[in-house]
């Protein structure tokens, strides 16, 4: 599950140009949106959602489900594990 | 009407942004002449900026600067020349359709790929609704950004407007067009100017731009325009992409003894750097000198009036004349 959380920390930063942030910079529950955490915002929603298609082969079929699911790294990594 | 340049700001291979026209030029042994980074943050916040492309980047800081300096919050219209748009987003956008079968490609690269991106962004940032538009028409793609400015102010529709040109060079399109035959003999670079025209006097009158449609260039017949002869003419700024460019040899002959200037080889040869002209002579045209640097031929003899630019690329010709106010 560690390994998980590092490699999703890693594909966070390439993929979404976080070109301040190193993997130690964020925390497992860190929240991903709005202003106390990493500030993502609806492009970057879409970038995540690609990249858990891509990377993990799982699609959101619920659009309401991916607000829980992208909370914090720990949420992305709880739900990919369910899903393997 | 008189039209006026309140204000100008130029990011290029060369140390010209927030600065007078450099007394010093640096060349890269070999590649094409990319942009030195100015301190994009000072203008970007760093949430945004990760987003942007180089060409966007400097379009954005490029233009905010351009603003301040002319304590202009939100212009009366935002307009914008780019001949190739944001290539480098366009490329990766297309390499990853490539790449992995036209499926899930990366909305970012997506959104940021068209020609308007650069225009847009000021748009947001800026919070203006006002007129906005891009033109890209190859090597007029500037002119006809600025001939646009001209006519919306002559036309009273506003009375500072925000024209500039930008274009960018990724490594992918050095590669690919390196070896063009219209680049033959020149550098390619990349690069970003922009000015607030105006109807608001300051010390550099526009006097006009003209888009010349034909293959050739009457220079004395295309300077009545103006109201201008050779005579009148203090200082001329070519397109000379090297030492001996035939394409403007003729044109440079009509103007024997008068300041040349040039800036190709030390900016780059690219779509909009008759922009990077513009801003050239716009600092002539202030500070009352050239620095040696800059000539081709002829000598610094601190005192101009009228500043005529010439740009010729494969046919594509335009003039762009500046007076001191």
């Amino acid at each position: 599950m560690s390994e998980l959380k590092e490699e999703l920390k890693k594909q966070l930063i390439e993929q979404l140009n976080l070109e301040d942030f190193e993997v130690s910079d964020i925390d497992d529950n860190d929240l991903l949106f709005g202003d106390n955490g990493l500030a993502l915002d609806s492009i970057d929603a879409l970038e995540i959602i690609v990249l858990l298609e891509k990377e993990y082969g799982i699609k959101i079929a619920d659009p309401k489900q991916g607000k829980d699911i992208m909370t914090s790294v720990q949420t992305l990594a709880d739900y990919i594990e369910s899903k393997r | 009407m008189k039209l006026y340049i309140k204000s100008s700001d130029c990011i290029s291979a060369q140390a010209t942004f927030e600065s007078a026209l450099p007394a010093e030029l640096s060349l890269p042994e070999n590649g094409g002449l990319t942009c030195l980074k100015p301190d994009y943050k000072k203008f970007i916040s760093p949430k945004l900026l990760r987003r942007m492309s180089p060409i966007i980047r400097n379009g954005v800081t490029c233009s905010l600067s351009t603003l301040k300096q002319a304590n202009i919050e939100v212009p009366d219209a935002i307009i914008v020349g780019t001949a190739l748009g944001c290539l480098k987003d366009t490329a990766s956008f297309l390499t990853q359709l490539i790449e992995e079968n036209e499926e899930l490609p990366n909305p970012t690269h997506f959104i940021q790929s068209t020609h308007n991106t650069i225009a847009g962004q000021l748009a947001l940032l800026l919070k203006c609704t006002n007129y906005n538009f891009t033109f890209s028409q190859m090597h007029n793609s500037f002119e006809c950004a600025l001939l646009d400015a001209q006519l919306m102010l002559l036309d009273e529709q506003a009375n500072n407007v925000l024209v500039g040109g930008v274009d960018e060079l990724p490594e992918v399109s050095y590669e690919l067009t390196k070896d063009l035959d219209c680049y033959k003999e020149a550098t390619l670079g990349e690069g970003g100017s922009f000015f607030v025209l105006s109807t608001e006097e300051s010390s550099v009158e526009l006097k006009g731009v003209k888009i010349i449609n034909s293959p050739d260039c009457n220079i004395e017949e295309e300077l009545k325009h103006f109201n201008l002869s050779i005579n009148d003419v203090d200082v001329v700024i070519g397109g000379d992409v090297a030492e001996n460019d035939a394409t403007y040899s003729a044109f440079q002959h009509k103007f024997e003894g008068k300041p040349y200037v040039w800036y190709k080889p030390f900016m780059g040869e690219f779509g909009t750097a008759s922009s990077m002209a513009l801003w050239i002579a716009s600092k002539i045209i202030e500070e009352q000198t050239i620095p040696q640097c800059w000539l081709k031929s002829g000598m610094d003899f601190n005192n101009y009036n009228n500043v005529v630019i010439y740009n010729n690329v494969g046919g594509e010709q335009s003039l762009i004349v500046l007076s001191k106010n």
